[in-house]
């Protein structure tokens, strides 16, 4: 087990027209991290780096304070579960399982018992002579997730572990995921495309879009801050307005405005952004919203209250009704209500959170872009005071 | 032959019903040009009197002169298929992992061999190896004596390793070139170094593929006749089963003894088919659904990439050489040294020689019979196919094996077959080109059939079912969904039908009258009588049946696509 560091790796990939460009973060000793961003974001191609089998252009990869980076893959002690598992067709699944103990010459007997234990831990005890082809796709997720976890790597890699489970069971396998991993204790990075993965399983956070690190960190820390607008739409914020920033509010024509608090400190063209967690939908006119509001054009149920689809001016935004059981009528003029203290504001000009960041002293909060040198999002970074 | 690797999608059970209507047509073919003569022939060696008796067997049995030429050709099979395999594994891996300039051309260059008759082949080898051959005259400009090579176990094999490599090449690379290379990086990420990732993953994966080319190597060489009659010169230590069964059928006409050595022939091939087929079904099916691209040269080593240019020399040369040989030899032999093209005008002039076979109408019936026997088994391939992709479970395994008889029974042994079942009125077809015809035919569908399970098995059910109900009747959506979507595979395989039945030769030679002898015969003919002018002839026609068979292997190669499977 083992801190994992990814030190401006860079990688260019012609073919594809993209590129890795100076990704660094780190996962701590005994961390699960979730590395998180749109398909085409560059997550597979920098596993490949990390587990060595594809080479960097530039930086480095090290394992605690051991470089790695020539280090070829099957020295490299990471694990590797592949987003098509790559289970290996000729062997049943004990095989598969003893496949690296047998590599790392382990004695008969212990490898038996290790095999034994990796597919009771997996849940597939009775299933070790089986061929790998008689099983369905979660069996087959776990005797990858068995025989990737049996050499104990120092550091465990998986790469869209839920990809190809439908909703339904990936609801349990994620719960069932993050127990095995937990009881193993590795440092594990997890991809995948899904924020709800993330959530499910994973203590740090990697968002990662078109080829560079936008902010890793605790996920409690980086769900609740998010440095850019970019993150935040990852994180599932929504926009409710770019403007102006005139007298204590914001302002976009056509649109409306919407009062901020005057200790924000804030000016120029902001972009207020909020979860739609903290939004409900409000009857107009009892200035119990944020000022901004607009026609409800849609109803969807949604269990017992309904969500609205409502026209702000130019933007659609959509919101919990919460205050009646009846939704308000198509037509209806409503306010947005949001808890001000999530509101969100990113702007070219340094901003900070309104509120009091709770940043706790141990955990770490930084932008990879440090070496990629974007200096137009340089001065966001004091939204933390200074991390 | 094929290797395919499409798995059997759900088929409605509205569908099922109709498998067996489609094995009629091939039955018309099977029945009386197969599977009659075939069992006349073994009733004859089980039954020489009429009624059932092993004394004939016991007799053939006791000799033990079969014995040895069974031990030979047994031998020399299995001595030509490990040659084929130890060099067409290199090759294999060259052309499946690596991309390199010129490599579709070279590939399709190195794999000619597979469809060039035996007769050519036999002759090229001559040129090459022979008394007055490239070798001999290279090794007499330094000096040294060349040894005989004809009449030789060394001559043969280099043959059979010449036109079974190809067969090597193309069904291991096909596999290896599948292989899901996440594979092996899953085991290198679980600590294998290269060596054991390829004894541990890639050897056993590709395993079942190599052990099937062998199969298929073997029965080749273990029924090979052409090869034999020519390169063996007329040595009796080396001939094979099928060259015995010749002599017996056609000098000593000793045709009990004869039936019996078929059966033993037969059985034998039989036997090596159905391992054969065993070892299809356990070929490692891709399951990665991104083709995989092989290897730049830049990305290997240094020592891999002199592996690479290694091998390419040493296969291309191999390949290269006799092919070249025999075009020099056309281009020279009766001109003093000089070259011209004599020797081909020569062939569509009139030499007033009776005895002669005139090259041209030779050419003329060849082109006749190839054309015919490819209609033929295109018509009668599709329908095979048909049946066996429409079937299900063990039956459609029966039947697809059934089908594939015609493969198990090698030329001479079925050509020996039609002429003692043929031979009596109302079926005295002796000295008919009908009878030729369809030996042609028989040899030839099993290609067609090959290559149109592929797609008509990979073919998506519910297109059918969607034509259906936009109103098309089942014939109609037949017509107009199911064949275009596998025409590429009838294509492929009738070229392949088209070939076999131009450079045929076991069976020719039984059932020809010089009124309708082929071109490999004539070649044989003309070799057969002494002076530059026949020797002549005999080069440029068979050089002319090279250009036909790598012209039609060429555009098999170009209509090929990853469904039809490989050869």
């Amino acid at each position: 087990m083992a801190t994992l560091t990814i030190d401006g790796l860079q990688r260019a990939y012609p073919r594809d027209g993209f590129a890795l460009r100076g990704v660094s973060f780190d996962v701590p000793d005994g961390h699960l991290a979730a590395l998180i961003g749109p398909s085409g974001a560059g997550k597979s191609s920098l596993l490949r780096l990390i587990a060595g089998l594809d080479r960097p252009d530039a930086g480095d990869v090290w394992l605690a304070d051991r470089n790695v980076t020539r280090v070829p893959a099957h020295r490299r002690g990471i694990g590797l579960m592949f987003q098509e598992l790559a289970l290996f067709p000729h062997m049943n699944v004990h095989e598969n399982v003893a496949f690296g103990l047998r590599m790392a010459r382990w004695r008969r007997r212990a490898r038996n018992e290790r095999v034994t234990e990796m597919l009771e831990l997996v849940g597939l005890g009775a299933y070790a002579s089986r061929s790998v082809d008689q099983l369905s796709g979660g069996e087959r997720q776990r005797v990858a997730l068995a025989r990737v976890l049996a050499p104990r790597p120092e550091v465990l890699l998986l790469d869209e572990p839920l990809g190809a489970i439908d909703e339904e069971r990936k609801r349990w396998l994620r719960s069932e995921l993050r127990d095995v991993l937990r009881a193993v204790g590795t440092t594990a990075l997890v991809v995948s495309h899904d924020l709800r993965d993330a959530i499910a399983i994973a203590d740090d956070v990697v968002l990662m879009s078109d080829g560079h690190v936008l902010q890793y960190g605790p996920l409690s820390l980086v769900s609740r801050f998010p440095l850019t607008a970019e993150a935040a739409s990852m994180l599932g914020y929504v926009t409710l307005l770019q403007g102006e920033v005139e007298h204590s509010a914001v302002r976009e024509r056509g649109v409306g405005e919407l009062g901020i608090p005057p200790e924000a400190g804030i000016s120029g063209l902001m972009r207020v952004m909020a979860h739609p967690s903290t939004m409900l939908a409000v009857p107009d006119g009892r200035h119990l919203g944020s000022g901004l509001s607009g026609v409800v054009v849609a109803i969807r149920p949604d269990g017992p209250v309904p969500l609205l689809d409502i026209v702000v001016g130019t933007r659609h935004l959509e919101a919990r009704w919460e205050w009646d059981l009846d939704a308000p009528r198509i037509g209806t003029v409503v306010e947005i209500a949001v808890r001000p203290d999530t509101l969100r504001f990113y702007g070219s000009a340094p901003v900070v959170v309104p509120s009091e960041p709770a940043v706790e002293s141990d955990e770490r909060v930084a932008s990879s872009n440090e070496d990629a040198g974007d200096d137009e999002d340089a001065p966001r970074r004091s939204l933390f005071g200074n991390a | 032959m094929a290797l395919f690797s499409t798995p059997r999608s759900a088929r409605s059970a509205g569908e099922r019903s109709t498998a067996w209507r489609w094995v009629l047509l091939p039955l018309l073919l099977l029945g009386p040009f197969l599977l009659w003569p075939v069992g006349a022939m073994l009733w004859r060696g089980l039954a020489p009197d009429g009624y059932f008796s092993f004394s004939l067997v016991e007799a053939v049995a006791s000799d033990r002169y079969y014995w040895e030429r069974l031990g030979f050709t047994v031998g020399q099979a299995g001595l030509s298929t490990a040659l084929a395999v130890a060099l067409g594994l290199p090759a294999a891996w060259v052309f499946a992992q690596v991309r390199f300039p010129l490599r579709g051309l070279l590939r399709a260059i190195v794999t000619v061999p597979f469809v060039l008759p035996t007769i050519v082949v036999a002759l090229a080898f001559e040129r090459l190896l022979g008394p007055a051959g490239w070798l001999a005259r290279a090794l007499d400009g330094v000096g040294v004596a060349m040894p005989t090579v004809e009449g030789t176990l060394f001559a043969i094999l280099v043959a059979h390793v010449f036109y079974n490599v190809a067969v090597v090449i193309r069904v291991v690379g096909g596999v290896w070139a599948n292989l899901d290379p996440r594979t092996l990086e899953a085991a290198q990420m679980l600590g294998a170094g290269r060596l054991r990732r390829f004894t541990a993953v890639t050897l056993p994966l590709i395993a079942p593929a190599v052990l099937s080319a062998s199969a298929l190597v073997f029965v080749f060489c273990f029924s090979s006749f052409g090869t034999v009659l020519l390169l063996g010169g007329g040595n009796p230590d080396l001939d094979t089963l099928e060259v015995v069964i010749y002599r017996l059928a056609t000098r000593l006409v000793d045709l009990p003894a004869a039936s019996v050595i078929a059966m033993l022939q037969i059985s034998t091939t039989v036997l090596v088919l159905l391992v054969y087929a065993r070892l299809q079904h356990r070929i490692a099916r891709p399951v990665s659904l991104q083709p995989h691209r092989p290897r730049r040269l830049r990305d290997l080593s240094w020592s891999q990439r002199a592996f690479v240019v290694l091998v390419l020399l040493v296969i291309v040369g191999f390949v290269v050489t006799p092919m070249a040989a025999l075009v020099e030899g056309a281009l020279t032999v009766g001109n003093e040294g000089a070259v011209r093209l004599d020797n081909f005008t020569r062939l569509f002039q009139d030499t007033g020689n009776i005895s002669f076979i005139p090259p041209w109408r030779a050419l003329q019936w060849s082109v006749t019979f190839a054309g015919g026997a490819m209609l033929i088994a295109a018509v009668v391939g599709l329908a095979a196919g048909m049946a066996v992709a429409r079937g299900r479970g063990l039956l459609a395994t029966l039947t697809d094996g059934f089908l594939m008889l015609p493969l198990a029974v090698p030329a001479v042994t079925l050509g020996f077959g039609y002429l003692v079942t043929f031979n009596r009125e109302p079926f005295d077809l002796r000295g008919s080109p009908w009878l030729l015809l369809a030996a042609h035919a028989l040899l030839g569908y099993p290609f067609v059939m090959r290559s149109v399970l592929g797609p008509a098995r990979a073919l998506d059910p519910t297109l059918v079912q969607a034509a259906r109900m936009l109103g098309a009747s089942r014939p109609r959506a037949w017509l107009r969904i199911t064949l275009p979507m596998i025409s590429r595979g009838v294509f492929v395989g009738a070229a392949f039908a088209f070939a076999i039945s131009i450079g045929e030769f076991g069976a020719t030679l039984l059932l020809q009258r010089s009124e309708f002898a082929t071109v490999p015969v004539a070649i044989y003919e003309a070799l057969g009588k002494p002076g530059d002018a026949n020797l002549g002839a005999a080069l440029a026609m068979a050089t002319v049946l090279m250009a036909v068979s790598a012209a039609a292997f060429l555009l098999i190669e170009r209509v090929r696509y990853r469904e039809v499977g490989e050869f």
